[in-house]
């Protein structure tokens, strides 16, 4: 019975890949098919073939890597300035209920404003420079850390901090070993959707003022007239997009280690 | 130690007027005294424990443990099991019982020996490191009932501490506790529903009933130990309890049991 239960699981995950794959596939066939025979404009929707003659020709003279490092390099910063305010406020306001009561008109008026809408107040208080687009960033990042790390920090469950007011553990001792822990997978969840929205926020933000990044390149190909290049940026957009969200999902598998023995939960 | 709880009550507030969970609440316990109270669901079993351990507050009366007050009282001294096993779920088995420790100048040495021993105690070697999730329910509140044994509470409240286990387990269980007694002479109260287990374990059974939660009777249980579930004496108190709960005209008592 073991044996065979352990074996199915990397099956599983081979034929897991497979189908994942399937769709991906399928539609770039469908799409050198469709440029073989001139289906779509080829001014707006590229052949696979140019593309793959742009993306060797901006891999060779850098300018790809160079776009995308300059926008990550942002990302980074405000990310980090950004969820580090969101969760440290987020324990606070979770731990102290006057200060949430302080907070909770303020929190419900500006979190439903989408943070691009605010780019064009951050270019007129910061300028075009680095300084705007690592506000709208940080902002981007700041609500979803924020909000998750309120709802987990209340989250904590009170039978926990019984048997450690029981024990006679002090405040210092319930935060670290019991609160803190409960909320740790809603602080994941704030700090994955907010690299995710950081992500999106460093795209607009170059779209709309900058001479460098992954969201200029794809504005700098629409004017030029370079929808292969276009299309470089938009699918390295993604790309990037999905490799941190895996790359998020495997630190908190790591820093969450308890909820994998519970089985199931295969993060989202 | 011994306990004393004098004409206690207890009120709630949920709404403006509050809600009397306990009522006239008078209780003489004897060092190493094990004490069993039954009653139905929400006559304030577990009010009561959490008023002895100090979590609440009672609005009238006194209750003195040994001179103090509840809130004065060291937690190495009295310790709580609970119905749930309560573990912390990022916690191992080995750091689950550390944790119990309320001594706070112990030397790391003499901590890993106490931390094992007790491991061993409640059968659970090989599973140090082990989470709380990898566990069956009977092995967590092993884990839990040595969490609260470590600090060797002179009094221990257990508030329906088998109640979500299989037979077997729970009268293992049982006579593990018992033999914790036989060697600590440990003063245990004991909330249950079950009745049987009340009677087993129990110098005496406290009947309590609802709304408000009062004290409706106690009983002497005069069986000599080791007991026999299937004794003569054992049925006899188990006839006087069950007519307690549900009066003396029940048409078929052994049916019930
Ligand atoms: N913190 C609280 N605030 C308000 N009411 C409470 C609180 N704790 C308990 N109660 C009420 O007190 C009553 C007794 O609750 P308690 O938990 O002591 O019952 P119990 O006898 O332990 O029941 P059970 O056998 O189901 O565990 C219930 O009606 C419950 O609603
Ligand atoms: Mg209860």
């Amino acid at each position: 019975m073991k044996s065979s239960n352990s074996k199915r699981i990397p099956d599983n995950r081979i034929t897991a890949f497979i189908i994942s794959i399937i769709l991906p596939v399928l539609i770039i066939a469908l799409w050198a098919v469709g440029s073989d025979n001139n289906w779509f404009n080829q001014s707006i929707i590229p052949t696979p073939h140019k593309i793959n003659l742009q993306f060797s020709k901006v891999i060779e003279d850098g300018s790809l890597l160079k776009h995308i490092t300059v926008s990550f390099v942002r990302v980074i910063y405000g990310y980090v300035i950004g969820a580090l305010a969101g969760v440290v406020l987020g324990i606070l306001v979770g731990l102290f209920s006057k200060l949430d009561q302080a907070f909770i008109l303020l929190i419900g008026v500006l979190r439903p404003i989408p943070p691009i809408a605010c780019i064009p107040l951050f270019i007129l208080a910061l300028g075009i420079g680095e300084d705007s687009k690592i506000a709208l960033i940080f902002i981007g990042a700041f609500w979803p850390c924020l909000l998750n790390t309120i709802t987990g920090i209340k989250q904590a469950d009170s039978k926990l901090i019984e048997v450690a007011k029981v024990l006679g553990k002090g405040k210092f001792i319930i935060l670290k070993d019991i609160i803190l822990p409960s909320a740790l997978p809603s602080i994941f969840t704030g700090l994955r959707l907010g690299i995710s929205t950081a992500w999106s926020c460093v795209v607009a933000a170059e779209m709309i003022a900058s001479s460098v990044g992954v969201g200029y390149l794809i504005m700098y190909a629409r004017e030029m007239s370079k929808p292969a290049l276009l299309f470089i940026g938009i699918i390295a957009i993604g790309i990037i997009g999905l490799l941190i969200d895996l790359f998020m999902q495997f630190l908190q598998d790591k820093i969450i280690f308890w909820e994998l023995s519970r089985g199931g939960k295969n993060g989202t | 130690m011994a306990l004393e709880v004098k004409n206690v009550r207890k009120v709630f507030s949920i709404n403006k007027d509050g809600i009397e969970v306990l009522k006239d609440i008078n209780l003489n316990i004897k060092d190493g005294e094990i004490v069993s109270v039954v009653g139905s669901s929400g006559c304030g079993k577990s009010t009561l424990l959490k008023l002895l351990i100090g979590l609440e507050d009672v609005t009238e009366g006194d209750i003195t443990i040994n001179e103090k007050k509840p809130y004065e009282i060291d937690s190495t001294e009295v310790g709580m099991i609970f119905q749930e096993a309560r573990l912390f779920p990022w916690k191992s088995v080995y750091k689950n019982i550390e944790f119990g420790i309320a001594r706070k100048d112990i030397p790391k040495k003499e901590k890993k020996e106490l931390v094992n021993h007790y491991i061993e105690l409640v059968g659970l070697k090989g599973f140090e490191n082990a989470l709380p999730d990898q566990l069956s329910g009977g092995m967590k509140q092993r884990v839990s009932i040595a969490r609260t044994l470590i600090n060797k509470p002179k009094i221990l409240l257990l508030d329906e501490p088998f109640g979500a286990l299989d037979a077997f387990t729970k009268i293992n269980l049982q006579n593990e506790m018992l033999n914790i007694w036989e060697k600590e002479k440990t003063t245990m109260i004991i909330v249950t529903h079950d009745i049987d287990e009340a009677i087993y374990l129990g110098h005496k059974v406290v009947v309590m009933s609802p709304k408000p939660g009062i004290i409706q009777k106690e009983f002497k249980i005069d069986i000599s130990r080791p007991r026999s579930r299937t004794s003569d004496d054992f049925d006899y108190y188990r006839k006087k309890i069950y007519k307690e709960f549900f009066g003396e005209n029940i048409a078929n008592i052994e049916y019930i049991i």
